[in-house]
């Protein structure tokens, strides 16, 4: 209620400024000044005055408002902090559940909500219901007489010599870094909170089992008996590698080849009319939110991929293949551990299964690693398309026509002259496609399995780092939590992967563009 | 700073002392001293590259926006140092106009594009007063006939030369002392070009001109005062890129300097 | 004359064979270009047809259309009259009845008891909702008690009326087709999905508590980073000193556009709600977090619209003694507007489609009701099609999941058509 009287106020004020400053001003100016010259215009002032009207406004305003944002972001950590600093020594070892309680029931009394819990919870009432009192009352007190302070320093200072154009453009200068500093204070919003939960997980759990470990369980209830007992979450992520790894293996596949091919294509080959629905086609393709993707992909094109699966199991059952496909699949089984992943896609689920393989069934899983990864490749195709184009129209045409000169066909020309020359630039560009597609989470969220199995079956189900984010971080935030804090730790590896991927390949991109300028 | 009245009818309206300019290591002007008179035409002729049109910049601190661009030297403007600490750009480019090479109105409307410069110097108080300051100020361009009918249309839809007399009535606008004409028809057609001379005489009654042409023969329809710059290579040996300044008619009918002569000749450039 | 090449290589059939296998290669080449084309196509055309197809099944839905008798033996079988007893009555069975009869179906029994199930279950959720507030109506709750605060809803005990239920899963139900023969169930126009809000049953679910919640996210979004990348790309183009701290800006915008958006709504889970203390689930935070993702692409385009200005502008504003800044507000800027309009919307556009740092902030949608400020807990357009993924109905899961995703593609069109039609029009009248 006062925030908004206070708003009001200050609002009211800034234009009282602006008006009052230009008639003060105006009102300084003595007969003799009113002449032109290096220093003063055709009102006698060093600065037109709306100027002066713009610097009062921006005195009164700024720092007042300013400060007003800083309180109201610094007091809510300000006020966990009081309490945290006056609990008393019983609270503090208490555990977590019950301090909770214990600050909630602080909290009430301290807004007068409930009556004080007990004598010695007393200090930590008092200090939040100053800092409450100082939040609502206080503050404005405090601010309404800096207003005031402001407003008559800047009177004062609006004299006909004074230079008010270079004061309004300096306040103007350092309002614009402030907002070109953003882009620095969100990284750094990124990099702290992320490493702050981070931190917090890996004083829980050891940062060694979580980038070696094979298992990820972080319910701990989800586990297969295999041998170990099942005590608080498991967060391995050897499997959330190995699945993020084959959906976008299976993505790059997809993306590179089409998306290559088409840029070449409508490059160097095709028509205007063709182009005329291959290029909307493409804007299409990248405009389609990801959500949708992720839809079509585990409701319509899970299911075609199974169909097709269960009819490539009957095509290996034939009587001339069959032989075959079971050599292979128990080749795989009789190597053993180190080729389990791949065994795993002849027979049961479990990683630890071993056992002969008598009949060719290939198994997928409710969800298909397949399915996700081409849907994802699909997404990417015109992001791959038009990097690759880019890459391409940067060779100089000098090379081109050095080629055709010679007697090369189109193709000869593309694959020994442009292509070779455009390299770098597409492996750029590939890279970044690479890392959006690690990046991703809808799609696999949608598509993919949220059980992180061990394998590289792509028929299989895996789960990828952005899906255990994803379900580690929906429903109730606990940010003290292992489970929320584990969310953050794979957080923190993504940004890493990401941020080196983006660089190398801005890095490739750059030089590759030097080399042709 | 000291008084200063500007708008004085004295003979010498810039005065320039020993000016060097130079763009990071690189002098591009030499020790320039000259007296321009006021009220007259001025032209600045040389071969290209030779520093005539950035010393026409300097004039009126064009260069400041330049990153690296260092004046050493003294300029004085009615007695006043242009470059003295605490002299105010926007003060200085009120009294000391300029038209560039390539007309480039505003992408606004007529009216807008020569109400601006009055606009921001706040040199009127009414609306019926800067109507008739634009007025006055296409009058004095030779424009008012040919648009007063259409201020309000885009300034980009003119042709070439009408462009062009309508950035100098955008430049007389805000009422200078000094009009710098950086080659002001190189991009105009003959009939254009003879219409902006014709403006260049009939505005120097009122207005201080200094241009830079590289027409020689335009130098000699319509300047009082002729310099002759002369800088490639500019050399240790060299003492100055101004080789000389006098009459029009004295330097192109009887040069002093060898350079000159060749150059009025023709032999290069 | 010295014989260099090999006179052999001059047959000339010799030639033409080589020549045959290079256009062949040349042809395959191109036809794998046709190949990766087509595939593409192929791909859009699945995704396509798979929306409008399932889409447009969601447009329409089925009620049921019964006579329901209000019998008080059952729903106040002791006759207390008490409102809150009322209430408790579970309103469904009232429907059972009319349905077995018409469908032959014994009321008691083993041998029909499958068949009741499955009849059971083509009855809405929200229906036996629906004849309870017929009956009774909660209007509050009691400040003193906290006990709600019961009226009649018009409707007497012994009533019989006519009602419109909705129906569930009736396409996988064997006594649809029946139901459907008798005129009790009636296909109609699915008229709720743009005027309700989320909700478990497929037949109230709507999409308008998300558009609104969209709207108010977009808008939060654009209040955010539009003037913070406007003026960000204007210092960095026309004031900002060449120095480390810019260089440091430079690599900060370029490396943000990069970072996967999962990473923007784990720092705006983190700072947002949990550092500042903001309310979790509102437009106001979704906002912010897409403004993240919104203002490197903002800057990039404003900055290359700024580019695009010609100097001679400002060197004419600076001429009539206008400073830089001056120059900059009258000249450049209002010429670069409609570059940097065009990459806002599409940053936008880019927004109402985002999903994953929505569920993190806890947008979930688990509020009911249309959010008449961004501080009210709302689903967006993206999030709603997630949710309705989520559901275990058939309707919801799979048709008007893609309805909401035509309405989505629409806005999308909506948004990349203005912004292709502004970049037309200031390119052709440049």
């Amino acid at each position: 209620m006062l925030l908004t009287l206070f708003l009001a106020v200050l609002l009211a004020l800034t234009l009282v400024g602006y008006f009052l400053g230009q008639k003060r001003a105006l009102g300084a100016v003595r007969g003799d000044q009113a002449k032109r010259s290096f220093t003063t215009n055709n009102f006698g002032l060093a600065a037109l005055p709306v100027f002066y009207g713009q610097r009062l406004a921006y005195l009164v305003f700024l720092p007042p408002f300013l400060l007003l944002l800083l309180w109201w972001l610094v007091e809510p950590r300000l006020a966990s902090f009081l309490i945290d600093w006056n609990l008393p020594e019983a609270v503090r070892q208490a555990s977590r559940g019950e301090q909770v309680g214990i600050i909630n029931a602080i909290r009430e009394a301290a807004a007068g909500r409930a009556a004080l819990p007990s004598t010695d919870l007393k200090a930590a009432v008092d200090a939040l219901s100053a800092l409450s009192w100082f939040s609502s009352v206080g503050l404005y007190l405090l601010l309404s007489g800096l207003i005031v302070l402001l407003f008559a320093l800047g009177l004062a200072s609006s004299k006909p010599g004074f230079k008010a154009r270079h004061a309004v453009e300096t306040w103007n200068r350092w309002v614009m870094f402030g907002a070109a500093s953003v882009a620095i204070l969100i990284t750094v919003g990124i990099v702290l909170s992320l490493l702050f939960q981070a931190l917090s997980f890996f004083q829980a759990y050891s940062w060694f089992d979580f980038l070696t470990g094979t298992r990820w369980s972080p319910g701990g209830a989800f586990q297969r008996g295999y041998g170990e007992e099942a005590t608080g979450g498991v967060f391995g992520v050897v499997p959330l590698m190995t699945g993020t790894l084959l959906i976008v293996v299976i993505a790059m596949s997809v993306a590179v080849p089409v998306g290559l091919l088409s840029a070449i294509y409508l490059g160097e080959y095709a028509s205007n009319r063709v182009r005329v629905f291959a290029k909307p086609l493409m804007e299409i393709l990248a405009g389609i939110p990801t959500v949708v993707y992720g839809l079509f992909a585990a409701l319509t094109f899970t299911p075609w991929v199974a169909s097709f699966v269960d009819g490539l199991s009957a095509v290996l059952n034939w009587p001339v293949l069959r032989p075959i496909a079971l050599f292979v699949a128990n080749v795989f089984v009789a190597l053993g551990n180190g080729f389990i992943w791949l065994g795993n896609l002849f027979s049961a689920s479990s990683p630890t299964y071993f056992a002969w393989v008598e009949t060719i069934v290939l198994e997928t899983g409710s969800d298909i690693a397949l399915a996700a990864g081409v849907v994802m490749g699909t997404m990417i195709i015109p992001f791959v398309a038009s990097l690759s184009d880019d890459a391409i129209q940067a060779v100089p045409n000098s090379l081109r026509e050095g080629a055709i000169g010679m007697g090369s066909t189109r193709a000869e020309m593309m694959i020994r002259v442009v292509l070779p020359a455009a390299l770098p630039g597409i492996a750029g560009g590939i890279l970044l496609a690479v890392s959006r597609a690690i990046g991703e989470t809808m799609i696999v969220v949608m598509a993919a399995g949220s059980f992180a199995y061990l394998t590289l079956n792509p028929f299989g189900s895996v789960s990828t780092f952005t899906v255990q984010i994803n379900s580690l971080l929906t429903g109730d935030l606990d940010f003290g939590g292992t489970k929320v804090q584990a969310a953050f730790a794979i957080g923190i590896f993504l940004f890493l992967i990401t941020l080196v991927l983006n660089t190398l390949a801005l890095a490739i991109v750059r030089r590759f563009r030097e080399e042709y300028d | 700073m000291s008084e200063i009245m500007l708008g004085s009818d004295d003979e010498i309206r810039i005065s320039c002392k020993g000016v060097n300019v130079a763009y990071w290591d690189n002098l591009a002007i030499k020790n320039v001293s000259m007296d321009i008179p006021s009220k007259q035409v001025t032209a600045f002729i040389g071969p290209s590259g030779c520093g005539k049109s950035t010393f026409l910049r300097t004039l009126n601190r064009m260069n400041d926006t330049i990153d690296g661009c260092r004046v050493t030297g003294e300029i004085k403007l009615d007695g006043s140092d242009i470059y003295a600490r605490g002299m105010d750009t926007v003060f200085l480019r009120q009294w000391v106009g300029m038209v560039f090479q390539k007309p480039n109105p505003f992408p606004k409307s007529i009216y807008e594009n020569v109400a601006y410069g009055p606009r921001i110097h706040g040199l009127f108080h009414t609306k019926a007063e800067l109507d008739d300051i634009v007025e006055q100020a296409l009058h004095g361009a030779g424009l008012w006939d040919e648009v007063k009918d259409r201020l309000r249309d885009p300034g980009t839809g003119l042709s070439g030369g009408q462009q062009q007399r309508l950035c100098i009535a955008r430049a007389i606008a805000v009422n200078p002392e000094v009009i710098l004409m950086d080659e002001p028809a190189s991009a105009l057609d003959p009939i254009a070009t003879r219409k902006i001379e014709e403006l260049i005489h009939t505005l120097a009654q009122n207005y201080t001109i200094v241009i830079v042409t590289h027409s020689m023969a335009q130098a000699q329809r319509v300047a009082d005062k002729t310099a002759f710059f002369y800088a490639v290579p500019l050399t240790e040996d060299d003492d100055s890129n101004l080789i000389e300044f006098g009459d029009t008619k004295q330097v192109f009918e009887s040069p002093i300097d060898e350079r000159t002569r060749q150059y009025v000749e023709g032999a290069f450039g | 004359m010295v014989q260099i090449i090999d006179p052999k290589y001059k047959v000339a059939d010799y030639q033409a064979q080589v020549m045959r296998r290079r256009r062949a290669k040349s042809r395959r080449f191109q036809a794998m270009g046709i190949a990766a084309l087509a595939a593409a196509g192929l791909m859009l055309a699945a995704l396509l047809s798979s929306i409008f197809y399932n889409g447009v099944q969601g447009l329409f839905e089925e009620r049921m259309t019964v006579e329901v008798t209000f019998d008080p033996a059952k729903i106040d079988p002791k006759g207390t009259g008490d409102l809150a007893v009322m209430r408790k009555f579970n309103f469904d069975t009232l429907v059972y009845p009319v349905l077995y009869e018409a469908l032959d179906i014994k009321v008691k029994g083993r041998s029909d008891r499958d068949k009741r199930r499955k009849v059971k279950q083509l009855i809405g959720l929200g229906a036996s909702n629906q004849l309870r507030t017929m009956i009774v109506q909660e209007v509050g709750r009691d400040p003193v008690s906290d006990e709600p605060v019961l009226v009649s809803g018009g409707t007497q005990l012994g009533d019989t009326v006519t009602v419109e239920l909705t129906a569930l899963s009736t396409a996988s139900n064997p006594y649809a087709q029946p139901l459907r023969d008798l005129g009790i169930l009636k296909t109609r126009f699915n008229g709720d999905f743009f005027t309700g809000v989320n909700s478990n049953d497929p037949g109230y679910y709507g999409i308008l508590d998300a558009l609104v919640g969209s709207f108010w996210t977009l808008l939060v979004c654009f209040l955010a980073s539009f003037p913070v990348a406007v003026l960000a790309a204007v210092y960095l183009e026309e004031f900002a000193p060449r120095n480390a701290i810019t260089d440091f800006i430079e690599v900060n915008i370029n490396n943000l556009a990069a970072v996967p958006s999962i990473v923007f709504g784990l720092m705006g889970a983190f700072v947002f709600i949990y550092v500042f203390g903001m309310p979790g689930g509102t437009a106001l935070v979704g906002g912010l977090v897409l403004s993240l993702l919104t203002l490197p692409t903002i800057i990039v385009a404003a900055r290359a619209a700024i580019r695009s200005v010609p100097g001679s502008f400002r060197e004419a504003a600076l001429g009539l003694g206008a400073s830089r800044q001056q120059a900059m507000w009258s000249f450049v800027l209002p010429y670069a507007m409609p570059g940097i309009i065009t990459g806002t919307i599409i940053g936008l556009a880019g927004a109402l489609g985002e999903t994953a740092p929505l569920l993190f902030i806890g947008m979930v949608g688990f509020q009911s009701g249309v959010p008449a400020t961004p501080l009210e807990g709302t689903p967006s357009l993206a999030v709603g099609i997630y949710n309705a993924f989520g559901s275990q109905f058939d309707e919801l899961k799979n048709q008007l999941s893609n309805s909401t995703i035509i309405v989505l593609l629409f806005l999308l069109m909506l948004l990349n058509g203005t912004a292709a039609y502004l970049r037309y029009r200031s390119e052709k009248s440049k």
